[in-house]
């Protein structure tokens, strides 16, 4: 008795400590104890099966094998095991976005669980409602990048490879090939490349001799972790020659061509402000009230043409303007007071034996004065104009004295 | 005399119109009774289709009693038309809902449309007595029902765990037939 009790006993020990040697034969135990070493047998590999499954699940194994059909100590395990893989199956549903996955009848995993879904859940719709609005932002920037007339050209600072540029941009790609890289030159050399976080610049862009303007806003950024600076470039080349027909158009004398009394006395009182040096020649042309009277006014507007043609050549530095009527003035800077009567005299000659002229049965000339403005005067373009004009009398008066001297 | 009133067919031929109007027929005791009565009549029913017809004849009836009542569970109560883990998610809310069991998918290959759930609480076989059977064979017919009127596509749903066989849960394996 005591020897099948220490076999039971055996076998119960290696189930617990040795279970891959537990064995019990039960033929070689007395008949009457058979059936409850069976049963104790039975027992033990419900037991061993249940530990076996127990292992496989804290190590996370799904597809292990399972415990025998009836083993009822496993039983628990097994509806774990079914809870495990069903929570599998939900993980991998949420992984693929449906967020209506819900865990039940699991306690305070099931409440944990559930709240985690809903919460990423509300991030999910909150993420896409903010990749919609940025993707509505991006539509609409790179609609209105595509559809303004600005040159948008993004480069890597380091490198000057074109990061982006719009389609404006990229069609003066194509019909300049170096357009970018002259254009890239430019700007690094007269401003450095990266230099300012944000300016404004005007360049100008020589394209096979057509002179162009440009207006350049610069913009660092961040691009891809590389450091990038935008260009957004207008066109003004446009703007800049009708701004400049505009002035002329405004400086100019209509009749002449030469520059208006406006731009005259604006130019004449700046010099005077600067403290600059120069030469004022008031000029008069003879005769014209006759001409106009006796005529006509296009008969004078001739005449009038024809000497502005001779004043303009005075010389390229200087500016000729009509005051007005048979006005004129010449401001000559860096010429002295001799150099501007003999160049005047010239001018008289040449006028008086205009071929152009030789047919007129009018007398035609021309009367100036001409006054030396230096750095230290201290008179108004008023009262310089006042000596000029009493100077240009004195010379039609001694140019009538000579002619009748002449004469007689 | 032939009352020509009643154009109803008889009771032999299941529609879903005539399980009837329970709430109105039922007015004091309710739409619902204790799963006892539910177990009463399934298990003396195999038991007098067994003796009658055999154990295996008898769970074919059962399993196409199952089949029947899942496709017409299905096109009454379920919505066909919306997306797989949508039907899922519904289908396992109403079986809750009418305390049926607590279904949970395992796995949905959806190349093969093979299939593996189990269902909890099993109206069936929860609580029954181990005797090492699948007895789970209405379900089998039920849940081939409930996925072939989803998926049009015919299936064979075996119980491969039941309470009965010493699981805690039913665990079915449904395949679809070539």
């Amino acid at each position: 008795m005591e020897l099948n009790l220490e076999i039971l006993f055996n076998y119960l020990r290696d189930v617990l400590y040795n279970p891959a040697n537990a064995v019990l034969d039960i033929e070689k135990l007395p008949e009457d104890i058979q059936e409850f070493a069976s049963g104790i047998q039975y027992f033990a590999e419900c037991a061993i099966e249940a530990k076996a499954m127990a292992l496989a699940l804290s190590r996370g194994e799904l597809d292990s094998k399972q415990p025998s059909r009836g083993n009822e100590i496993a039983a628990p395990l097994k509806s774990l095991h079914a809870s495990l893989r069903h929570l599998t199956w939900q993980a991998q549903q949420i992984a693929q976005g449906d967020y209506q996955q819900r865990v039940d009848f699991m306690g305070e995993f099931s409440d944990a669980f559930n709240l985690m879904v809903e919460q990423m859940d509300e991030r999910q719709k909150s993420l896409e409602g903010k990749i919609n609005q940025i993707q509505q932002g991006s539509l609409l920037l790179s609609a209105l990048m595509h559809n303004v007339p600005l040159q948008i050209i993004v480069i890597d600072i380091s490198t000057h490879e074109i990061l982006f540029m719009n389609d404006i941009a990229e069609s003066e790609v194509n019909n300049d090939a170096s357009y970018i890289e002259n254009l890239v030159g430019i700007i690094s050399s007269h401003y450095g490349l990266g230099s300012k976080s944000k300016s404004e610049i005007e360049i100008a862009y020589d394209q096979n001799g057509n002179l162009r303007s440009f207006m350049i806003n610069t913009y660092l950024l961040d691009w891809n972790n590389s450091n990038a600076e935008v260009f957004v470039i207008n066109d003004i080349s446009e703007t800049k020659n009708k701004i400049e027909e505009l002035e002329i158009q405004a400086f100019q004398d209509n009749l002449t061509g030469l520059y208006n009394r406006s731009f005259g006395m604006l130019t004449f009182n700046n010099w005077i402000n600067e403290k600059k040096s120069f030469t004022l020649i008031f000029t008069d042309l003879d005769n014209l009230k006759y001409i106009n009277d006796e005529f006509g006014h296009n008969e004078g507007d001739v005449y009038i043409k024809n000497a502005a043609k001779h004043l303009r050549d005075f010389s390229p530095d200087a500016m000729a303007c009509r005051l007005g009527g048979d006005e004129f003035m010449i401001l000559a800077p860096a010429i002295n007071y001799e150099e501007a009567y003999e160049k005047m005299n010239v001018i008289y000659d040449s006028f008086k034996n205009d071929k152009f002229l030789e047919d007129k049965t009018y007398s035609y000339s021309i009367s100036f004065g001409i006054v030396a403005v230096e750095s230290d005067n201290e008179l108004t373009a008023g009262e310089i104009l006042g000596i000029a004009d009493e100077k240009m009398y004195e010379n039609k008066r001694m140019r009538k004295k000579s002619k009748q001297e002449n004469n007689m | 005399m032939k009352n020509v009133f009643m154009k109803n067919k008889g009771h032999e031929e299941f529609s879903w119109e005539a399980l009837g109007n329970i709430k109105e027929g039922r007015g004091d005791l309710g739409e619902e009774m204790p799963v006892l009565v539910y177990r009463l009549m399934q298990f003396t029913m195999l038991d007098v289709l067994s003796k009658a017809n055999g154990l295996d004849q008898a769970n074919e009836y059962f399993r196409q009693a199952g089949f029947l009542a899942g496709m017409e569970f299905s096109k009454n109560v379920l919505d066909l038309t919306v997306d797989f883990n949508a039907f899922v998610a519904n289908l396992q809310k109403t079986l809750m809902d009418l305390k049926i069991g607590i279904l949970r998918m395992e796995s949905f290959n959806p190349e093969t449309g093979d299939i593996v759930l189990t269902v909890g609480q099993d109206l069936d076989c929860s609580g029954l007595p181990i005797t090492n059977e699948n007895v789970c064979i209405y379900d089998e017919g039920f849940i081939a029902g409930i996925l072939e009127a989803y998926t049009g596509k015919k299936y064979d749903v075996r119980e491969i765990d039941c309470w009965a066989s010493g699981d805690r849960v039913c665990r079915f394996n449904g395949a679809v037939l070539k």
